[in-house]
């Protein structure tokens, strides 16, 4: 699920005009076989993936599975804009954050990438967890052999005081999930206030060093997934340095920091007490890695192109492809081989504000007249993503293509003007909100325009762009369509539909951006999410998705796309699980 | 000398004061909670009271201005046991370090940009003013401004990418733009400064080039040069002695805001450059919406304006005399 804050980061990258999704906070399904386009896409190129399978207790032991031709050794140059805005686990949600953490510490589960398929995998623990009293109750054993930077031990009270951590309200910032679920209540420092205290969470056993038991109060049959989040990291009592820690993590991970020079450099090494024997998910090849930030986007991917001396073995890991660039990046076949270009978690959509309207025929015409495929051009066109029908992406488990409308991508305006006639109000008025930005500008006269042509009477209201979220955000905006993102946490449908379909979460900058409330879907969120079985719970969803779309609470637009470049001297780059591109499975050639 | 400089530092200090509270009760007061940045999903009322009593937020913007300033004299203590030690200019919670530390940090890269490129605008701009003033409507005068309008008419993110993209990614003739510490390095130092030096001199040598020909050929044709020259002195002598040294006083003038804003950091071009300067770390900090560190940049880009402008001062008794006696 996506945070308020991960939703406004979000909305105000693409609000800006950036071609970036740089959306903070999610982690998805990645990374797979080409399988051709998406549903309803343009000419995608690239590739389409797969949902993410559970893995093992036999998948879950020993090392990595080798990828063919890659070798230990060598030096890897990150670049990026920005320095990583935090590296303390707990306060860790952004998706590049997350690369770094990925790096620096271990999860009780993660995601073992083999021959372009993701599977969930036992991490520091030896399956992906028992779960027992209904999806209430979780347990998990840690494997031998985990050691820290210094060589000392990796013990579940580690664990426990790692995920008490993200109870202290001064390290804010990290997702809530599990402190929401242990907890029950969405106050959860209030309830337990964090461990420098000296104060116990005792919906976290550990009976001994090796075995962990949550007690959650509500059933979730997808906690192995939230167990594979950064933020949920061991942290050793005694290595807790608080707010520093943000700076210089103690390392669970392949990695440790040698050094960290804020905003302009980080340097990591490696953890030589790691084992890759007990790590399936990690492959760590290269010897150290070199972080630099402060090179603008245009910069950075001249720097790629050229490639020139240690270039050759540079990344960046959420840097796009800038509009300028794409098509010589795209028409040269030896830029392109080094490419990642791939569909990621988030989709793009565009809210229909259902308290204001309520006939679904108007919205029904709404999504018919859209023109798609116009605004996805001034957006840098199929570069930007695929068309999409539904609100799953591909890349979410329980995704399934279908389209119940066939409103064609450029817009239909005659159906359209069917509709309306058989409406209350043929001519009904529209007020489209946008950020005022010379994309959104130019998009605003494109969509003006498409929906004029059906017989709406369009009203364009610009908001200035640092004001989008909180005025399209509000409970009681006046608008009727405007622009929205989501980008899940982890592949499961649970947490893309219950978050902005559920009309109880209403809220100012809320995630139900529609302001969708229909009670019979409420409850039906409520019936799924205590399903303690998966694989019923994601065909559960399935269907639900198709039965909210047919009330066309807003009009599905792109599964937005990563294209990214990396140096040739690298292998094994690919799109991670988190909607960036993954760091784990890098070697230098 | 030493009575106009106790009471322009006693006014540069009162200058700074006004200003810092000027730039804090507008970044203060004006820009959303910083707070809300941390709060996360589902923030409540009391997780946000209880971060923004960690970030020192929590009191009327005049008191928290009263803490920044006895932070100045007796240093700071916030809510999770970050401590900023006297003179504290307050804390960044984007990096974890006070905002002293990280100006300090980033002072020797920005230094290194406004003294070379300063020296090479000087050198340019007021040599080929020199020689258009000198030969007047010539070809040579004709050459050398027109060089210098196409100079001015670049911006720094134009010329300098495409020299970046031409110079450094296409023909490899000079090294990436970097900073490496002097002291580490002198000449990778340079290697790595060379085209910010010259990005910056071409865009604004343009301005001197075209002032000193002007101030020049005004000087030239005051009543003093015509008596210099009746009493027989040599053209050179003339030229450099007398008129060039009456027109120094207004370039000089120039440079030393121009110097000021360098030093301030010079945004743009360490931007373009990845340069980590003031400037830098101003356009970060508003990216990041840190405001103890934009403020701490403010306060940079003022000093430097302010002390630039008492170099000026003291400059000018140096070069005329008669600032000296008035």
């Amino acid at each position: 699920m996506l945070s308020k804050r991960t939703a406004r980061v979000l909305a105000t990258l693409l609000v800006a005009g950036s071609l970036t999704v740089t959306a903070a906070g999610c982690s998805s399904n990645s990374a797979g076989k080409s399988a051709g386009s998406g549903s309803g896409s343009g000419p995608g190129f690239g590739q389409q993936q797969e949902a993410v399978a559970i893995g093992t207790a036999a998948q879950s032991s020993g090392a990595d599975p080798a990828i063919p031709g890659a070798k230990s050794g060598g030096t890897v140059t990150e670049l990026q804009r920005a320095d990583f805005s935090h590296l303390d686990p707990a306060r860790v949600y952004s998706s590049t954050n997350q690369m770094a953490d990925l790096l620096l510490t271990r999860q009780l589960t993660s995601y073992q990438w083999v021959d372009g398929k993701n599977t969930l995998v036992g991490d520091l623990a030896t399956d992906t967890g028992r779960s027992s009293d209904g999806a209430k109750t979780w347990t998990y054993t840690l494997k031998d052999g985990l050691k820290y930077e210094d060589g000392s031990p990796i013990t579940a009270q580690d664990v426990k005081y790692g995920i008490e951590r993200t109870f202290q309200a001064e390290l804010s910032g990290g997702p809530q999930y599990l402190q929401m679920w242990l907890t029950g209540s969405s106050d959860f420092s209030k309830v337990y206030p964090g461990p420098w205290g000296g104060q116990d969470l005792p919906a976290i056993e550990t009976p001994d060093a090796k075995t962990i038991v949550f007690h959650l109060k509500s059933p979730h049959a997808d906690f192995p997934f939230a167990a594979a989040m950064q933020s949920y990291s061991p942290v050793p009592k005694a290595k807790d340095t608080h707010a520093a820690f943000d700076q210089h993590p103690f390392s669970s991970g392949p990695y440790k920091v040698l050094s960290h020079d804020a905003g302009k450099s980080l340097e990591l090494v490696r953890n030589t007490y790691w084992d890759p024997t007990t790590d399936p998910t990690r492959h760590a090849y290269p010897d150290k890695w070199n972080f630099e930030f402060g090179g603008q986007n245009l910069d950075i991917d001249q720097r790629l192109i050229a490639a020139k001396g240690e270039d050759a073995d540079a990344m960046a890991f959420r840097t796009q492809v800038t509009p300028d660039l794409a098509e010589q990046v795209m028409s040269d076949p030896s830029l392109k081989s080094r490419t990642v270009d791939s569909v990621n978690p988030f989709t793009e959509y565009f809210s229909i504000n259902n308290k204001r309207v309520t006939d679904v025929k108007e919205r029904q015409a709404l999504l018919m007249a859209f023109p798609k495929e116009q605004v996805r051009k001034i957006f840098g066109g199929p570069l930007y993503g695929d068309f999409s029908t539904t609100f799953l992406s591909p890349q979410v488990n329980g995704y399934h293509k279908f389209d119940l409308f066939g409103a064609p991508n450029t817009g239909d305006p005659a159906a359209a003007k069917k509709l309306l006639a058989t409406s209350a109000n043929p001519h009904p008025t529209i007020v489209y909100a946008y950020a005022n930005t010379d994309q959104w500008q130019q998009a605003a006269v494109v969509i003006s325009n498409a929906l004029t042509a059906a017989g709406f009477n369009v009203v364009k209201h610009p908001i200035s762009d640092q004001n989008y979220y909180d005025e399209m955000g509000a409970v009681d905006n006046p608008f009727d369509l405007y622009w929205a993102g989501w980008g899940p946490d982890w592949p499961s449908p649970t947490s893309v539909i219950a978050p902005i379909f559920d009309g109880r979460g209403i809220a100012p900058a809320g995630a139900d951006t529609m302001l969708f409330n229909d009670p019979q879907v409420n409850s039906e969120i409520d019936r799924i999410s205590a399903e303690p079985d998966l694989d019923q719970q994601n065909k559960d969803w399935s269907k639900l998705e198709e039965k909210i779309m047919a009330e066309v609470p807003a009009i599905p637009w792109v599964y937005s796309r990563l294209v990214v470049m990396y140096g040739p001297g690298l292998g094994g780059v690919h799109l991670g699980m988190i909607g960036t591109v993954y760091p784990l499975d890098v070697y230098v050639k | 000398m030493l009575r106009f400089l106790t009471r322009r530092l006693l006014g540069a200090a009162l200058i700074l004061l006004v200003i810092s509270a000027a730039t804090f009760l507008l970044f203060f007061a004006v820009t959303p909670d910083p707070a809300l940045l941390s709060c996360g999903k589902q923030c409540t009322p009391e997780t946000l009271a209880a971060i923004q009593h960690n970030l020192g937020v929590d009191s009327p913007v005049p008191v928290q201005y009263w803490h920044f300033l006895v932070g100045v004299f007796a240093g700071r203590d916030f809510g999770a046991g970050q401590h900023c030690p006297a003179p504290c200019l307050g804390y960044s919670f984007v990096n974890q370090q006070p905002v002293l530390q990280t100006l300090l940090d980033r002072l020797p890269a920005t230094l290194s940009v406004a003294f070379g490129a300063g020296a090479l605008v000087l050198t340019m701009g007021v040599g080929l003013g020199l020689i258009a003033a000198l030969r007047r409507g010539k070809p040579l005068d004709k050459a050398s401004m027109g060089l210098a309008l196409i100079g001015a008419s670049f911006q720094i993110y134009f010329f300098g990418i495409i020299a970046r993209y031409v110079l450094v990614d296409q023909l490899g003739w000079l090294p990436r733009p970097d900073y490496t510490p002097l002291t580490s390095d002198p000449l990778q130092w340079a290697g790595g400064m060379i085209l910010p030096w010259v990005t910056l001199a071409v865009v604004n040598a343009a301005t001197y080039a075209r002032f000193t020909r002007s101030t020049m050929l005004e000087n030239l044709s005051e009543e003093y040069v015509r008596a210099v020259r009746a009493k027989g002195l040599s053209a050179r002598a003339v030229y450099l002695k007398h008129a060039f040294r009456g027109a120094m006083t207004p370039v000089l003038t120039m440079f030393g805001i121009d110097m000021g804003m360098f030093l301030g950091g010079a945004l743009i071009t360490e931007t373009t450059f990845n340069i980590p300067g003031i400037g830098r770390l101003a356009v970060d900090s508003v990216a990041a919406q840190d405001l103890p560190m934009m403020m701490g940049t403010v306060l940079v880009a003022s000093t430097a304006m302010v002390f630039a402008s008492i170099a000026v001062d003291a400059c000018y008794a140096l070069i005329d005399p008669r600032v000296r006696t008035s």
